[in-house]
């Protein structure tokens, strides 16, 4: 069996997942199709055939050295479009994607089967035309150079499905601190500050659900942090058809990997609920103990809009939350409008310095 | 190379002439070092905004957003140490 991809069960045309519609939409014939109308067409749209998936052929003697559907990575194989019959050239951990030569959306079955297989996805919900137009009022901030015309530099847009990692569970924390409540009173001259001093002693659990971190490679870990959150109400059971008409990865940092980074942030939050537990004015940790419980980790897709630009010879790389519409990244800075701007605020700050202190 | 050297003696300068400028107009009575001391704040508040407002890039320390409930506090323990006083005379 062929890499799974959807027909209109009207005209027989590719069909593709329509992000703002919730539903398939067919170009050809304009027929709207829930996932139940899929289901009741007989195709495979809730879950992966795991009989009867074709598998990747290796890339032999650097026969391609990029992919051809724009995915990042190196290490590349080789898969057959099922409409087309192509060779669809892509990155190892890629699910699912988009056939360069005709079009069609190809969902790799092989990489969403056994342990690779999500236990939930959080459809698209916004769509590529209201990417750039994100992207315009994103970019008008007061440092952005004139110059930099989002319509010009995008070099790359992509819907990608990022996998991530979903931690739940407790943390026990005990922290042993000096707590120091101040009182200033005036005699005279002198401002006399009184320092009351405390051991404080806190010890607690806080539960958490559902942290997530990124468990790709290839992915900017920074990038992936910025754009949560991500809204769970919309998550849902996975499904194999939410994938089509987007490319998707499937995870190369395993649970264990990647619990690394949801431990420092559990950590430091269950450390702040104890530090705020303590009504002191300075509170000054001494000693923090603390002991994760954690549940099995869930497995889910998470929509991911990228932008790589280039501007001025330098690379920018943009993402956008493909559910919320956050938008995050680093613009490029016009140095001349920094030096501007910090001279008015220095101009600012000088007047009202002479008013209170001169 | 040569670009880098400069860029740091500049920063150097701008960070001596910071410094120092308030220190030595307090030191010979001037009346000046509000201003100084102002503008060099005004200036740094306005830059660091400015371009934090362009980069919004950030690794997250925090997972504030993902706690459930609230702190279940299983010891408390507030033990009073001593009180220290400071006097600072105000001038």
């Amino acid at each position: 069996m062929a890499n799974i991809s959807y027909k209109c069960p009207t005209c027989g045309a590719e069909i593709f997942w329509d992000a703002s519609a919730g539903k398939f939409l067919c170009k050809y014939c304009g027929d709207e199709f829930t996932m139940a109308d899929m289901e009741a067409s007989g195709q495979a749209v809730s879950a992966v055939d795991s009989q009867h998936v074709e598998h990747h052929e290796e890339i032999v003697n650097n026969e391609y050295t990029s992919s051809t559907d724009g995915t990042v990575g190196s290490n590349l194989v080789k898969y057959k479009c099922s409409y087309c019959g192509s060779e669809i050239i892509t990155d190892r951990a890629t699910a699912a994607t988009v056939c360069v030569y005709c079009g069609n959306a190809v969902v790799m079955g092989e990489q969403l089967i056994n342990d690779f297989a999500p236990d939930y996805v959080i459809p698209f919900k916004i769509d590529k035309s209201r990417v750039m137009q994100a992207f315009k009022d994103f970019s008008k901030k007061p440092l952005t150079p004139k110059a930099f015309d989002p319509e010009k530099v995008v070099e790359k847009m992509q819907g990608v499905y990022i996998p991530f990692w979903l931690y739940s569970g407790e943390c026990e924390g005990c922290m042993d601190a000096e707590g120091v409540n101040e009182k200033t009173t005036r005699q005279g001259n002198y401002r006399v500050v009184e320092k009351s001093i405390y051991n404080v002693l806190r010890e607690g659990k806080v539960r958490f659900k559902n942290v997530p971190v990124d468990g790709s490679s290839k992915t900017d870990d920074a990038a992936m942090d910025s754009i949560e959150p991500y809204d769970y109400k919309d998550m849902v059971p996975f499904k194999p058809a939410y994938l089509s008409g987007f490319l998707a990865e499937r995870f190369d940092e395993d649970a264990e990997k990647c619990f690394e980074r949801a431990k420092v942030r559990i950590e430091n939050t269950t450390l702040d609920k104890l530090k705020a537990s303590a009504p002191y004015d300075n509170i000054t940790v001494r000693t923090y103990n603390k002991n994760i419980k954690k549940e099995k980790p869930k497995y889910a897709l998470l929509p991911t809009w990228l932008l790589y630009t280039v501007y001025n010879g330098e690379k920018y790389f943009f993402a956008m939350n493909g559910q919320t519409g956050k938008f995050i990244g680093n613009l490029p800075i016009d140095k001349g409008k920094l030096t501007f701007c910090s001279i008015l605020g220095a101009i600012a700050g000088a007047f009202l310095g002479y008013i209170f202190l001169g | 190379m040569i670009r880098k050297i400069i860029e740091k003696i500049g920063f150097m300068l701008i960070a001596h002439s910071l410094l120092f400028t308030p220190i030595v107009a307090h030191a010979d009575g001037a009346g000046g070092v509000g201003i100084v001391v102002g503008g060099a704040i005004g200036g740094f508040v306005v830059g660091s905004m400015l371009v934090s407002m362009s980069k919004t890039k950030i690794t997250a320390t925090k997972a504030e957003k993902y706690v459930e409930g609230e702190l279940e506090l299983k010891r408390k323990q507030d033990q009073f140490v001593t009180t220290k006083t400071e006097k600072h005379k105000v001038s």
